[in-house]
């Protein structure tokens, strides 16, 4: 007999997978070229999102759009270019394996992993007459499936997500030019890229600053701004509008204004809103600018009033003095009282913390809340101390919170379950007590009386009626039931009730 | 260079004459049982491969659906020694294996000699095995895997082929005894009787209230049985087919990076390497009958629910969220690839 080669058959196993495994690899490349576009639309993204952000927080905080961006595209594409490099050269470079290839084949014509196997066993060791039969089996189906195209997974890029990754990267960009276009009003056009030429110091802004940024310290003159607030106010009440710009206002007063590097104060921004742009810097200032605004609103008569007092308390305050400044030794009470609850207010939305357990505990001289009552100290005069700090000094003190000991400490951690899924809690348990006055049940009432008088009146426990025949056979029933009780019951004629007597075995 | 397709002829010649002959036997059992067990195809043929592979089998459906008689029709088709053991909560160890009993001697005097329980058998019927206490329920352990009991000192043999079917009722929880993981384990496959169809429900009827009741002949062997499970266990596996049953099992197991979340969420103890070679005995029993000689992954697939599904221990919230083991294995069939390459 001819040994068995093995080798022979791999060889044309490997023949019939040619066609197979080629086109296995050209579907690997096309994969790893649709997963590289994925990444790419992906880093488009990022680079989009990022370029977004830039461009509105240069554009909010007047960041004049230096030359660092103008290589943004640059480094997208050379990101772009490692990712794309990265995904496909080395499924181009690799190809499948045989085994792989005679899987997919099998996989594709359902054919019980006949020719898989057939190249597994032909490759390994010593081939017993099963295997022989299983390779020429396999070697038969390959020779079958030839021009048959092996199983492929589906692909595991979708074209409709990149699409909406590729969409969404384009008009994030589109939007970042856009925000930058729309803040450059009357200045140089950018690069393609929007950040080819800087635009220049000092651009105005729309968007106020933020209430909570406070200006720079050292570029604000509290005194000229509360000059200017005062200017304001007796315009107020002179009567001009409130959009009237102010004669000329000096420069350090621009200055001061422009809390946000912003030199040229825009024609909109009231005399309002510069007092709030320059933020919360002095207290007075702003008080001013509240004044300087009142003409809009409908309470006129107010306005000289706040004016009034806007001057008194900007008068004696130091310049940058924010907090204690309040205290002004020539402020009267009143407005003192009346301007407290807005510096509360203020002081609350800086540091609610510390307001809300200031205004919690502290009341005025009045009686403290028994909520707000500390624990009197132990008179645990031991020396153990607590068990996770210093040991005690037997002098007392506040001591941990007990431990439990009752039921609920012997309740296991384990979170259990509930093996009733979706039932709804029973919920809280609610206790009416009403007063209900004693009221009479109704029925009969029996006299008491003497127990030995034995003439007790007529118990009202009903009784069933008992028919003529009823009664007689009932009768006679208990007269023979209790006829043992009597003597003589023979002779008197009852039925006998027979007992049961006990049988010998002969 | 010679061509592939005529070399190796012979043995190949052989490996077919053995399949095509394992595939008469097969048939031949399968026919004597259909004589009296009536429907239940893929049951009976899976009885049947648990037999050549050598494997126990648990029956478990509702009373009057034929567990018992499948039993002993497969018994009765085959020339083996026979025993049937009622499971009851009294039945004691040993009850099934046998005890010393002292002998009065021919000449005088006394001595002590082993007599055989009816588990020293071939095929045993162990009727409503979980109505037995876990004592005597261990009893088996030894018989079944290792096909030998222990009496005192001596440990004997039993007699091949040893295979045990036994049967429970899923229903009737009062007064049993569920098997233990290590028994369950021991058992190859475990086997689901479901209600007949409405045709076969006729054919019942028209053979079990006639004159003449429906008798099974015998058509194999003992020795023959074995011979078979050789032929069985001469079908190669493919590496790719191996890992795949390899990775099936080790889908069940929660702690296993090939686990579905299904599985780790309600399993809490997966199959043993018991159910990797319960796949591929089965699987070889199934390429012969499919006209094969290797084990293919669809075999595996066709094999996976009887094998694994008494193997997955479900955890807690598997039992609170009413969890079956059943979908447990279709999630890991769903979850775990067939190719190599895609793990």
């Amino acid at each position: 007999m001819t040994p068995f080669r093995a080798d022979a058959v791999q060889a044309e196993l490997r023949t019939c997978l040619r066609a197979a495994r080629r086109y296995v690899h050209v579907r690997n490349v096309r994969d790893a070229v649709l997963k590289t576009m994925e990444r790419v639309a992906w880093l488009a993204l990022l680079f989009a999102v990022f370029f977004l952000l830039a461009r509105i927080g240069m554009a909010v905080g007047g960041v004049p759009a230096s030359g660092g961006l103008s290589i943004y595209p640059w480094i997208f594409a050379a990101a772009a270019i490692v990712v794309a490099l990265g995904g496909v050269l080395p499924t181009a470079l690799s190809t499948p394996s045989w085994s792989e290839a005679a899987e997919r084949l099998d996989l594709a014509a359902h054919n019980h992993n006949r020719i898989a196997t057939a190249l597994a066993l032909a490759s390994a060791g010593p081939h017993s007459a099963f295997a022989q039969a299983a390779m020429l089996d396999g070697l038969d189906s390959a020779r079958r499936l030839t021009r048959q195209r092996p199983h492929l997974s589906p692909p595991s890029v979708r074209s409709r997500r990149l699409l909406t990754v590729t969409s969404v990267a384009v008009a994030l960009h589109v939007a970042g030019l856009f925000v930058q276009a729309g803040g450059a009003a009357g200045t140089a056009r950018d690069s393609a890229w929007g950040m080819g030429a800087p635009s220049g110091l000092g651009r105005p802004t729309t968007q106020p600053p933020s209430p909570r940024s406070r200006p720079d310290a050292a570029g604000v003159s509290g005194q000229q701004a509360v000059r200017a607030a005062a200017a304001a106010v007796q315009r107020a009440v002179a009567g001009e509008p409130a959009g009237a710009q102010p004669p000329a206002s000096p420069p350090t007063a621009a200055g001061a204004s422009g809390s946000g590097g912003s030199g040229r104060p825009s024609p909109r921004v009231t005399a309002g809103g510069l007092a709030a742009a320059t933020g919360s810097s002095s207290r007075t200032e702003r008080a001013a600018a509240r004044a300087h605004a009142a003409p809009a609103a409908p309470r006129v008569p107010d306005a000289p009033r706040a004016a009034a007092r806007a001057t008194e308390d900007a008068a004696p305050v130091s310049p940058g003095s924010s907090g204690g400044g309040a205290a002004s030794p020539v402020s009267h009470d009143w407005a003192q009282r009346e301007t407290s609850t807005e510096r509360e207010d203020e002081d609350s939305a800086d540091e609610p913390v510390d307001d809300e357990q200031s205004m919690s505990t502290q009341r005025g001289g009045l009686q403290p809340l028994l909520k707000d009552r500390q624990e009197s100290p132990s008179r645990d005069l031991g020396m153990s101390g607590p068990p996770d700090g210093p040991p005690g000094t037997g002098r007392g003190g506040p001591t941990p919170p007990k431990k439990s000991r009752g039921t609920a400490s012997l309740v296991l951690g384990v979170p259990i379950p509930d093996f009733v899924r979706g039932k709804v809690g029973p919920g809280t348990t609610r206790v009416v007590q009403e007063q209900v006055g004693p009221v009479a049940m109704p029925g009969a009432v029996a006299e008491p009386v003497e127990a030995a008088a034995r003439r007790l009146p007529e118990a009202p426990v009903p009784r069933p009626e008992v028919l003529g025949e009823l009664a007689a056979v009932i009768r006679d029933y208990l007269m023979a039931l209790h006829a043992a009780d009597r003597p003589g019951r023979a002779e008197a004629g009852y039925p006998k009730v027979e007992e049961p007597v006990e049988r010998s075995e002969p | 260079m010679n061509d592939p397709a005529t070399v190796g002829v012979a043995d190949a010649t052989a490996a077919r004459a053995q399949a095509e002959r394992f595939c008469e036997v097969f048939q031949r059992l399968k026919q004597q049982i259909h004589r009296v067990f009536v429907g239940h195809d893929e049951l009976v043929e899976t009885l049947l491969a648990v037999l050549m592979s050598d494997g126990h089998a648990l029956l478990e459906g509702v009373p009057g659906l034929g567990k018992t008689l499948l039993a002993q029709t497969l018994a009765s088709a085959l020339q083996l020694r026979f025993s049937r053991i009622q499971f009851t909560p009294d039945l004691m160890p040993a009850d099934i294996i046998g005890t010393m009993v002292l002998h009065e001697k021919e000449g005088g005097g006394h001595e002590l000699r082993f007599e055989e329980g009816p588990l020293v058998a071939n095929f045993i019927l162990a009727d409503e095995i979980n109505r037995a206490t876990p004592k005597t329920q261990s009893a088996l352990l030894e018989a079944m895997q290792e096909r030998q009991i222990s009496v005192g000192r001596a440990t004997r043999p039993l007699p091949r082929p040893f295979i045990v079917v036994a049967t429970q009722n899923p229903i009737e929880h009062e007064g049993t005894y569920p098997l233990p993981e290590a028994q369950l384990d021991r058992f190859l496959v475990k086997l689901l009787v479901g209600y007949p169809a409405e045709q076969e429900y006729h054919e019942i009827l028209d053979r079990t209230t006639g004159v003449e009741l429906p008798t099974v002949e015998p058509v194999s062997t003992g020795e023959e049985v074995l011979a078979l499970r050789r032929v069985v266990r001469s079908v190669p596996v493919a590496p790719q087919v191996r890992g795949y049953a390899i990775r099936l099992v080790m889908a069940t197991q929660p702690d296993s990076p090939y686990a579905p979340s299904a599985v780790k969420r309600a399993v809490l103890l997966g199959s043993s390497p018991r159910g990797a070679q319960g796949l591929l005995l089965l699987g070889k029993v199934r390429a012969l009958l499919g006209g094969r000689f290797a084990v293919s992954c669809q075999d595996i697939r066709d094999v996976a629910l009887p094998v694994l599904r008494h193997r997955v221990l479900l955890s807690y919230e598997g039992h609170a969220e009413g969890v079956r083991p059943d979908d447990l294995v279709r999630a890991v069939l769903e979850a775990v690839p067939e190719l190599s390459s895609a793990k």
